[in-house]
């Protein structure tokens, strides 16, 4: 479906090298000092080693976020493996929530074949939700995603439901007696995840109560204090919480259990709740590079996550194994947006057709 | 509690150990230094410094050692360059630039400097004490927090701070309208609408708070200049001493210890704490120590009680980090990205189950602190030199950091377009007579205010006696309604005892 | 017309004009009671408020520059919006030598000792943030 883009026959770089020969510098013309001044304005970017040259991977958020240590650890990992030449520069970009880094690699930057740029659910989400203005999925190459995380859904320890179908029994008999927090805004992935398991216990999803907090750690905090009955996050989240016996998981939103800590905790699906979320972790690039760029990214994205280095610093970032690439992650993509975007319809956050 | 301070001792056992001794100092002199710039403050410091300290494979406890002393050397830079530049980078920035950069204007910035670094030690050093003693108890008291109790606070930090509003009541209001209206624009995460966006991408995620106080701040103070003489040598003709008197130290002695107290246990509440600490402890000292109605225009006392009330919430925000896991601010969101890094869960656990790293960390702390007052205090006679440049290289150079801070932070010109309006803008204010504190001040609480009064009436179900359904929240109304009626009473009292009155403070 | 009712003016129309605009925020489903209007209805209230206030108790008029003084204002922010628009394609150091040149005329230097200040501040800025940060600022057609 790319080869059809009538793409550019050639790349234009960019990150341009310095010009190899310089012209002379005019050394009897007077006032030297202004001269020497500009002459040095305009030579010395071009010393600067990792900042003009390399790959560049685009963080669409500031430093801390997720996507700033997508990129961070990903670039990382690439320049030990010896898969990039040189240092990987990580580049932020905030602002509409992904949306102005996505602008930037459609307009800007469509040619660039250094740019890499980071992506997860969440982008697909909003994606899925016009809330890149026009953007949609075809605007860029979707190249991989390296790593992921489950959704999970939390209780504090005396809550009164044993299990995911205690709750949900009860919830939709009374939807307006549970209320549940999570650190995404409405529409959100946090919501998303409740209103995908309403949809699955034949509630009516708008009747579900939600309440937004700043980040998944204030939500946590918000269930601590009995505010709110249920938490919907990820496990990473809530893990010192759980250990320390305050919380219980009730269910992960994966396709099958999760190794390790999580083991005991069953899937939604086991309780009969066809729900998973995938907080995928990985990259698209502009979709106007040549074929041979956009296959190159893949091959990369490909034996960085086949690695044991990325093996070791994905559990550093507390991310599980996800690895998608090239077509089939292209796939995975293009049913994530379908499938948001249904139930962001049915919820009345998008037009009912051809929106 | 004398487990606590033998724990303590074996916490300086390890902090003492060389490694971490040329850690913390590392830190502090990185923090202190990037802490300058506006706007870039610990984040950039850490995520660059972070992988380095991956490769060459540092134990947990040192890595935390050398992430918390960039975290609050950061806290002393943004002063040093806020008080002497006028450029802050943080909402507890603006609260110093009140008084400091009115002592700066007044030729006595060197007091200024060296104040904000004993406020800052002994900010830093209190709130030690009671990370130290009080973190298990002080974490149940976060968790009661709930969005009815943020609202009550909220309200109280509004009424508390009607102090900065200047003297004329329309143009004070005019200045918080214009703040909340700045901070509704983008998309608003309660119902998924974008409000004043007006379909810009880039102002889906609101207005970057260091674009609005470098533009209100910093860049209408460049155009003042340039309006002013254009010839002159420095902005400010002197910057006195760079010692603090007996007589200056005494003074806000006790100004440092409540706003110590004060900002430490605000601090301590995630997502409200570190912004509303300064805020806080400024109008309380304002209230209790301001007899003469020097406050605003030049009072060390100003610098003092944000600076002691910064670091003590910088300090108290680590409580609810490693005891639930939950960072109060984008720097704790770093720190807490690093501990699970390294395979440290952050949770009710963590001091029993890594006492090394709790009381490591305690420990480091102080030594940091006690390292940043000795690196600091002789240097505040070189910072000041910086007056010293001629204006036409001063003036032109504080625009140039401020624009390229932003730009390197947001990578977006179309944010350094906000940045220019927003300074002709804060231009105009300074010329009508407009407070610009209200302004940031209605940024920074207006969306916690908005957010936890939605959040408090979307959990009763819209029933508003929930606002006041908690001894803390009914405890914090009183205390608004105090600080209502107080200063009005005591103004009178004050006038009957004596007949010298002392106005409103000027706006900064 | 007075300073006061000038300004009384432009928080109305501002304040009216952000009330209406608030009108727009229409929600999917509600979400919570009060809805996205209320804080900018609040803000626009506070405005028109100040407006009415400014209106009817109008204070001393501010002293406005005088034309030269309008001049150089007009200068700094035509000089701070070019920068804004050449930086991508001159790159940092030469555009802010040349912002710097610029303002350090409108402040009393020669265009020579700018341009010397200009490149040492710019290169300074550079080097702190690319290098000793890390952060990205554009390295202009000759990176």
């Amino acid at each position: 479906m790319w080869s059809g883009r009538p793409g550019p026959t050639l790349p234009r770089p960019t990150t341009s090298r310095p010009p190899l020969t310089r012209p002379p510098l005019p050394l009897r013309v007077g006032r030297p000092v202004a001269l020497l001044a500009i002459a040095a304005a305009l030579a010395l970017p071009g010393c600067a080693p990792e900042t003009s040259r390399g790959w560049e991977c685009l963080a669409p958020a500031n430093p801390g976020g997720g996507w700033d240590r997508t990129c961070r650890s990903v670039g990382r990992v690439l320049e030990d493996l010896g898969l990039s030449p040189g240092t990987v520069r990580t580049t932020n970009l905030p602002g509409a929530g992904g949306g102005v880094a996505m602008a930037r690699a459609v307009t800007r930057r469509a040619q660039d074949p250094s740019l890499l740029v980071a992506a997860s659910s969440g982008t697909t989400l909003r994606l899925a939700q016009r809330q890149y203005g026009r953007l949609d999925t075809d605007d860029v190459r979707w190249i991989g995603a390296v790593g992921a995380e489950y959704g999970i859904l939390a209780v504090s320890r005396d809550a009164p439901w044993p299990d995911l179908s205690a709750l949900m029994r009860e919830w939709a008999a009374d939807p307006g007696s549970i209320v549940a927090s999570g650190g995404s805004a409405v529409a959100g992935q946090d919501h998303m995840k409740l209103l995908l398991l309403a949809r699955a216990a034949g509630m009516d999803p708008l009747q579900i109560r939600y309440v937004p907090f700043e980040g998944g750690g204030e939500a946590m905090t918000a269930l601590l204090g009995g505010f709110v009955q249920v938490f919907s996050g990820e496990a990473s989240e809530v893990e010192g919480q759980v250990e320390a016996g305050n919380l219980r998981i009730l269910a992960v939103l994966a396709p099958e259990r999760i190794a390790g800590d999580l083991a005991g905790v069953p899937t939604a699906r086991e309780m009969g709740f066809d729900v998973e979320w995938v907080t995928w972790r990985g990259f698209f690039v502009p979709a106007a590079v040549p074929d041979s760029v956009g296959d190159r990214w893949v091959a990369v994205l490909d034996s960085l996550g086949r690695s044991e280095a990325w093996a070791q610093e994905r559990v550093r970032n507390g991310m599980r194994p996800f690895l998608r690439t090239g077509e089939e992650f292209e796939a995975f993509v293009a049913a994530q947006v379908d499938d948001f975007r249904a139930m962001s319809r049915s919820l009345g956050l998008l037009p009912p057709e051809g929106g | 509690m004398p487990e606590a301070l033998q724990l303590l001792g074996g916490g300086f056992a390890v902090a003492l150990q060389p490694l971490n001794l040329a850690l913390v100092l590392v830190g502090a002199v990185v923090g202190t230094s990037v802490g300058m710039l506006p706007g870039i403050g610990p984040i950039n410091a850490i995520a660059l410094l972070l992988p380095l300290a991956f490769a060459v494979d540092l134990p947990p406890e040192s890595m935390l050692i050398l992430m918390a002393g960039i975290y609050y050397g950061s806290q002393y830079g943004n002063s040093i360059s806020t008080i002497l530049l006028n450029v802050p980078g943080t909402a507890s920035a603006v609260v110093t630039a009140i008084d400091g950069h009115a002592l700066t204007r007044a030729g006595r910035a060197g007091p200024a400097l060296a104040m904000s670094a004993v406020a800052s030690f002994v900010g830093g050093t209190l709130s030690i004490f009671g990370l130290v003693l009080l973190a298990p108890v002080l974490s149940a008291w976060a968790l009661r927090f709930g969005p009815a109790e943020y609202v009550a606070l909220m309200v109280f930090a509004f009424v508390a701070l009607s102090s900065l509003a200047g003297r004329s009541i329309p143009k004070a209001l005019a200045a918080t309208g214009f703040g909340l209206l700045l901070a509704s624009v983008g998309l608003d995460p309660q119902s998924a609408v974008p409000r004043f966006a007006f379909g810009q991408l880039e102002l889906l995620d609101g207005i970057d708070f260091l674009v609005a106080t470098l533009g209100l701040f910093a860049v209408s103070e460049v155009l003042t200049l340039a309006e002013e003489s254009p010839v002159g040598q420095s902005a400010a003709a002197a910057w006195g001493r760079a010692r603090l008197t007996a007589a200056e130290l005494t003074e806000s002695g006790w100004t440092m210890v409540r706003s110590s107290v004060l900002g430490f246990a605000v601090g301590v509440l995630p997502g409200a704490g570190g912004t509303v600490a300064s805020f806080l402890a400024y109008s309380t000292e304002q209230r209790i120590s301001d007899d003469q109605g020097t406050f605003g225009s030049g009072d060390l006392r100003g610098v003092a009680a944000p600076e002691a009330a910064n670091n003590a919430a910088a300090n108290g925000a680590m409580i609810p980090l490693l005891t639930l896991g939950v960072p109060g601010s984008g720097t704790t969101a770093v720190l807490l990205g690093a501990l699970l890094a390294l395979n440290v869960t952050p949770g009710p656990l963590l001091i029993e189950q890594r006492p090394e790293l709790f009381w490591g960390l305690a420990a480091s702390m102080y030594i940091g602190n006690v390292a940043l007052l000795v690196l600091n205090l002789p240097l505040v006679g070189l910072f000041v030199r910086v007056l010293a440049l001629p204006r036409w290289i001063l003036v032109p150079g504080v625009a140039a950091l401020s624009y390229t801070s932003v730009y390197a932070v947001t990578n977006s010109g179309f944010d350094l377009v906000i940045l220019t309006v927003l300074g002709v803008v804060g231009w105009a204010m300074r010329k009508g007579g407009f407070p610009l504190a209200p302004v940031i001040l209605a940024l920074v609480l207006g969306p916690l205010l908005e957010r936890n009064l939605r959040r408090s009436l979307a959990l009763s179900g819209g029933d508003w006696g929930v606002l006041a359904s908690s001894p803390i929240a009914v405890g914090l109304w009183v205390a608004a309604a105090a600080a209502l009626a107080l200063p009005p009473l005591a103004a009178r009292l004050r006038r009957s005892v004596a007949p010298r009155a002392g106005s409103g403070p000027p706006s900064p | 017309m007075s300073d006061a009712r000038r300004w009384a003016v432009a928080l109305g129309a501002l304040g009216a004009g952000a009330g209406l605009a608030a009108l727009g925020f229409r929600v999917a489903f509600v979400t919570d009671p009060l809805g996205p209007r209320a804080f900018p209805w609040l803000a626009s209230a506070l405005l028109l408020g100040a407006a009415v206030g400014l209106a009817r108790h109008p204070g001393d008029d501010a002293v406005w520059p005088a034309p030269d003084a309008r001049r150089r204002l007009a200068a700094v922010v035509v000089a701070l919006l070019a920068w804004s628009f050449v930086l991508p394609l001159l790159g940092f150091v030469a555009a802010t030598t040349l912002l710097l040149a610029a303002l350090g005329r409108l402040f009393g230097s020669g265009w020579v000792r700018g341009l010397g200040a200009g490149l040492a501040v710019s290169g300074v800025l550079y080097l702190l943030f690319a290098w000793g940060l890390g952060l990205s600022l554009p390295a202009g057609p000759w990176g």
